[in-house]
């Protein structure tokens, strides 16, 4: 690739790669593969640079992460261990309820299937509505709503806390 | 909206609020050039492959640019005493977004007036009078700057990556990476004739390929990943290829790669680079790769004369150095020319 197609991606990284990660760490929830997910997508974007950086290259990049995430699920070996830089935090006694709450929803969204969390990240991370949403997904608005309703149910199953929390502030 | 629904927005915005890791786009490059390393390992058995190309030049179109006529002139404070600014243009910093065209000012050698044409400068004649551009990658065409007239070319695709003038003005080398099978090499455009010839499939990988000072044969600077993503890629040496393809030489210049014939001294005997680890400009001895002189931090523009170099310095100031790196000249040039993607020097006539 020429100096200047690499001066204007690298340009162009530097300028929207908080913004990137963010969407990559919001998909999953974990720095190191929040990166490879960043960099596979940026990879592909690089090796058509020339006409990618003519379009929109973000979108291009964000529909590039979201639908190789969900590819990923498919792949033999993914889900049997998820790496982690930090020690499980349930044996602690010292945490208040909020903290209880806020690890326990995190600890949810990391055990949805990813084409659930990809929707409730489009959704509440990115603020798309549904008929963008579908696009990136490549299926029908209505399966965004249905795999969104369904995501928001597994939530309530995983952490019942969340369920107990909510209630606990209505009655307030 | 719903109280789940509010934590659930909260916790994905706590998840995702980290910094983002340094050397994301130079780890993407490093990753492409591998894939690409493996591709040409894949296709070439022999170390050379002709094969057909699919960019041509037979039936190009004239047509006067209205753009020429249209934009005011600018500054022409630019020119320095022995060297004329022929064009550049900007990319860089929000430049790939749909919403900023390309541009290229360029400077009417009759006139000496600058003018802006809203496509991109891949390579200048040595004159300065006639211009490879393309517009938006999606077509190509040699822009004439004496008539503000573009031919533009039937068939170009964005498999052109790079593109470089012979000395004696007639060809120009392009850089081809075909997408469909991923073959790498060169194809000669004769300027005159319009035409392409053949891709030159050539076992190496790196680029661009640039004509040598003696317009006689091209060279390149391959490259290999350093094994850290972080760093940008090793370069190997540099190759000089005759116009089939075989490999004349080898250099051991592998302080950074060679991207224009300006990067030549006139003299033919030594080559300015920037280090890609260093950012420094290195100079060094075109037939034994020893290093001559580190004059200063910053991006080359060409050669002055034969001990003095034209650059940017980290501030983005056009300066005259000598090889010692001391600035004997400032150029007085507009802010949107401080860091141009493209900077072409010719000589005043």
């Amino acid at each position: 690739m020429d100096a200047e197609a690499r001066r204007d991606f690298t340009a162009f990284v530097e300028a929207r790669s908080a913004a990137l990660f963010r969407t990559a760490m919001g998909l999953t929830g974990h720095r190191q593969q929040a990166e490879d997910l960043l960099q596979s997508a940026l990879a592909k974007a690089f090796r058509h640079w020339p006409r990618v950086r003519d379009g929109h290259p973000e979108a291009y990049l964000r529909q590039a992460m979201y639908r190789q995430q969900i590819s990923w699920f498919r792949r033999p070996g993914w889900g049997r261990e998820i790496v982690s830089d930090r020690l499980p935090e349930h044996g602690a006694t010292d945490r208040t309820a909020h903290v209880d709450l806020r690890l326990g929803l995190r600890e949810a969204l990391n055990l949805l299937p990813p084409k659930y969390r990809a929707v409730l990240v489009l959704r509440y991370l990115e603020d798309l509505p549904d008929d963008e949403i579908a696009v990136i997904l490549r299926c029908k608005p209505v399966t965004v709503r249905t795999q969104a309703s369904r995501a928001l149910d597994r939530i309530r199953e995983l952490c019942p806390e969340l369920e107990h929390h909510l209630i606990e502030e209505n009655r307030r | 909206m719903t109280q789940l629904q509010d934590e659930v927005r909260r916790a994905l915005r706590e998840i995702a609020d980290a910094p983002p890791p340094a050397g994301l786009a130079a780890a993407a490059i490093a990753r492409v050039r591998r894939r690409r390393r493996r591709i040409a390992a894949a296709v070439t058995g022999a170390a050379v492959v002709f094969v057909s190309v699919t960019i041509g030049l037979s039936t190009a179109a004239v047509r006067p640019d209205p753009q020429w006529q249209a934009d005011p002139p600018i500054s022409a404070t630019l020119a320095p005493d022995r060297w004329v600014v022929a064009a550049y243009s900007g990319l860089t910093p929000g430049s790939a977004t749909k919403e900023q065209a390309d541009w290229t000012v360029a400077r009417n050698p009759a006139t000496g007036a600058y003018r802006t044409v809203p496509y991109r400068l891949v390579t200048s004649a040595p004159a300065g009078d006639r211009m490879l551009v393309t517009d938006r990658g999606v077509r190509g065409g040699i822009l004439d700057a004496n008539t503000g007239r573009t031919a533009w070319i039937d068939g170009y695709s964005n498999d052109v990556l790079d593109a470089s003038w012979s000395p004696d003005g007639r060809t120009i080398a392009l850089t081809v990476s075909r997408k469909d099978d991923g073959a790498f090499g060169f194809a000669l455009l004769d300027v005159g004739r319009r035409h392409v010839g053949q891709l030159v499939e050539v076992d190496t990988t790196g680029g661009p390929f640039v004509w040598a000072p003696d317009g006689q044969s091209l060279v390149i600077s391959p490259t290999h990943s350093s094994g850290d993503e972080a760093l940008p890629d090793v370069v190997e040496n540099l190759s000089h290829f005759d116009l089939t393809g075989r490999l004349l030489r080898t250099v051991p210049i592998t302080a950074g790669a060679v991207r224009a014939t300006s990067d030549f001294s006139p003299d033919g005997g030594r080559i300015a680079m920037s280090d890609w680890v260093s950012q420094r400009i290195v100079v060094v001895d075109a037939r034994t790769g020893g290093v001559v002189a580190r004059p200063a931090t910053g991006a080359m523009v060409g050669w002055y004369d034969d001990n003095h170099l034209v650059m940017y310095d980290s501030l983005g100031t056009m300066v005259v150095v000598d090889l010692a790196g001391t600035v004997v000249h400032t150029y007085d040039i507009p802010a949107e020319a401080r860091n141009p993607s493209t900077m072409v020097l010719v000589p005043r006539r």
